[in-house]
């Protein structure tokens, strides 16, 4: 069994009063499927997700997996991607969360049943970097 | 206006063949409202542990994490999922896991609710910033 280790770190002395700073980490099990870092482009056309429109990233089995996804700044000829957004998405369509240029996200996806992710561009074209691990 | 600054590093020497050790970071510009660390005790009812209110945010980058204890000191190994306000779950944390995500809903007006898969008690730890 392989093991994946996350640390998260926060910090902002602007934030509050009291300056923010700690970090976190997480070393857990992960087995088949996994998916090392990828890079692939969201639009709005051309996907397989069930309505064509958004990229399928985490296939849809009954498992929690460790996901990272990040918005890369590009577009898919490589210029800047601008205010275009990567909607990330459940099966059905429905957005969860939004990422801008250079955010990323980090969380152990799972709706207590089978289950896939897809991202999807709000306008145009935006390069997206992500993985996936499943929990052992 | 703030900036918040996360780091995410991921490291592993056996996912596969090739090794993997990367960190990524960025500034992000935020408002309120926002919460600083905190920590509650969730239980098996959603609605009794909202941790976002509805509303409040657009976009909020959100951080929660699995304590694995029941109040801080006895251990668990329950698990916990991050809902939206409507008990649609996005996110299932187990003992010392976490979560760093920009939580935006379709519609808008979703909260985010902590609710333990069973009943049981576990004491989490989230924050939140608003998007600027």
């Amino acid at each position: 069994m392989a093991s994946l280790t996350a640390t998260l770190t926060l910090s902002s002395t602007t934030v509050s009063s009291d300056a923010l700073s700690f970090s976190v980490t997480d070393t857990a099990n992960v087995v088949a499927p996994i998916e090392n870092v990828a890079r692939i482009i969201a639009a709005t056309s051309g996907g397989d997700s069930a309505d064509n429109t958004a990229k399928i990233i985490l296939p849809n089995i009954d498992a929690n997996r460790y996901v990272y996804i990040k918005h890369l700044g590009l577009n898919s000829a490589g210029g800047d991607s601008g205010a275009d957004q990567v909607k990330i998405e459940t099966a059905d369509g429905t957005q969860i969360m939004l990422l801008s240029k250079d955010e990323f996200a980090f969380f152990p996806y799972y709706d207590g049943n089978a289950s896939l992710l897809q991202i999807q561009a709000s306008a145009n074209t935006v390069q997206v970097e992500y993985a996936y691990f499943t929990r052992s | 206006m703030a900036t918040l600054t996360p780091t995410l590093t991921l490291a592993s020497t056996d996912a596969s063949s090739d090794a993997i050790s990367f960190s990524t970071t960025l500034g992000l510009s935020v408002t309120p409202p926002s919460k600083g660390i905190s920590r509650i005790n969730a239980t098996a009812t959603g609605g009794d542990n909202i941790i976002v209110p509805v509303g409040s945010a657009n976009i909020a980058y959100l951080y929660v994490k699995h304590t694995g204890t029941t109040d801080g000191s006895t251990a668990t190994t329950q698990l916990v999922d991050i809902e939206d306000t409507d008990n649609v779950a996005f996110a299932r944390l187990g003992a010392g896991e976490f979560a760093f995500l920009p939580y935006s809903k379709a519609g808008g007006g979703k909260g985010v609710q902590l609710q333990v898969a069973h009943a049981s008690v576990v004491q989490m730890e989230y924050a939140f910033f608003s998007k600027a």
